[in-house]
């Protein structure tokens, strides 16, 4: 198979054997996002099912970034300037996936272990997230850790460490606000359009929710998840903005310094350009109902 | 002393800010804010040892001022930074 994805306005094509096991799992997620425009990718892959070739991951450049749940990934710089990184189950020692990426981040080559579709494919798709974020980060895409809801044609994105309560808050929305709908429950893409307007995009990353779509909205806010016992919002403060919206995008160790300067700059101009707010709240419809309201109120600033 | 690896010194909305790098950190998300006189020492000390009497040196080369008062203002600030966990033994 040979195939163009689009996702935020970036194309990226992937190339796999037709015998490929996890196919099938790998277009439930990509399939919405498969674009017949014939536009120059930002970024190629490759991908084979096959042993692992010997690890060149031992002089571990920076020691290791944290992953998703239950996958560690680690990396290192290779001589040639590329970046080799292998993902492992937390529970295990043996690497599941090798990924190489080329010194310019617009090649990605990734070798899968078999074990079964159903656990290889939470590693591609995670292997692949990454390689779209190094390929992007330079032409101002962020990936957020986040659920983003889309309400009265705005997306509201929410954020929190695993297990905050993220997706409740969104399933709460959904539940009880009319018109509200998920746009994406794990990792939804960040661009700002051509005419400066901050948009939020669906992805093929949804963590494990099955939720693939492929639209996007201007973002209305971003409102950070806080377990609590009453149901308040508040607005945060510009530089507290910047470090929620930072805290809530992956760290990459090895970056260039102009890669993470247009990172810091997207950051900033999100920060000053949206709403960021903190809800402290209880897993109930009052606190969709609070949130709303607050975020609503935010708009008319 | 050091400064602690895994902050990095930035300027945001026009203030100089430290914020941890490396989501492995506790500190991930955290920001600090530095006045102009801290800023400088940390670009300064950055990446290597130090003594109090370093960043008093940096200090009377920057502003031109005695070595006493100087003294006094690295301790205030170099306490403040260590009381913000962004130093080291």
């Amino acid at each position: 198979m040979k195939e163009h994805f689009k996702v935020a306005q970036n194309t990226f094509v992937i190339t796999a054997p037709d015998s490929l096991s996890v196919r099938d799992a790998l277009m439930r997620r990509y399939g919405p996002f498969v674009s017949t425009v014939d536009e120059t990718p930002v970024l190629e892959i490759d991908i084979k099912e096959e042993a692992l070739p010997e690890s060149v991951v031992k002089s571990i450049y920076e020691p290791e970034f944290d992953g998703i749940g239950l996958i560690t990934p680690r990396a290192s710089r290779l001589g040639d300037g590329s970046v080799a990184m292998e993902f492992s189950h937390v529970s295990e020692e043996k690497p599941r996936l090798w990924m190489k990426m080329a010194p310019s981040m617009n090649r990605a080559e990734i070798v899968s272990a078999p074990k079964s579709p159903e656990e290889d494919i939470y590693f591609i798709t995670h292997a692949i997230m990454i390689a779209y974020m190094l390929a992007t980060i330079g032409n101002g895409t962020l990936l957020i850790h986040a659920s983003a809801v889309k309400y009265d044609g705005k997306a509201y994105l929410f954020q929190g460490k695993s297990g905050t309560g993220k997706s409740t808050h969104s399933r709460l929305w959904v539940e009880n606000i009319a018109g509200a709908e998920l746009l994406n429950d794990d990792h939804p893409v960040i661009r700002f359009a051509d005419d400066g307007t901050p948009m939020v995009y669906g992805s093929p990353w949804s963590g494990k929710t099955h939720c693939y779509r492929n639209e996007r909205a201007q973002i209305g806010a971003f409102v950070r998840i806080v377990r609590g016992q009453e149901n308040e919002l508040r607005r945060l403060a510009p530089l507290s903005s910047y470090a929620s919206l930072t805290a809530s995008m992956f760290y990459l160790p090895f970056l260039s310094e102009e890669q993470r300067e247009i990172r810091h700059r997207t950051i900033e101009r999100l920060a000053c350009e949206v709403p960021c707010c903190e809800m402290h709240c209880r897993p109930d419809a009052d606190a969709a109902l609070t949130c709303v309201n607050g975020v609503s109120n935010n708009k008319n600033d | 002393m050091k400064i602690k690896k895994g902050f990095t010194l930035r300027t945001v909305m026009g203030q100089n800010v430290v914020l941890a790098e490396g989501n492995n950190s506790d500190n991930y998300g955290k920001i600090i804010t530095l006045n102009s006189s801290a800023a400088l020492l940390w670009e300064k000390l950055k990446g290597r040892s130090f003594e109090a009497e370093d960043a008093a040196r940096v200090l009377v080369d920057a502003y031109g001022i005695d070595a006493q008062q100087a003294r006094e203002d690295a301790w205030y600030i170099l306490g403040k930074m260590m009381e913000k966990g962004l130093l080291e033994e």
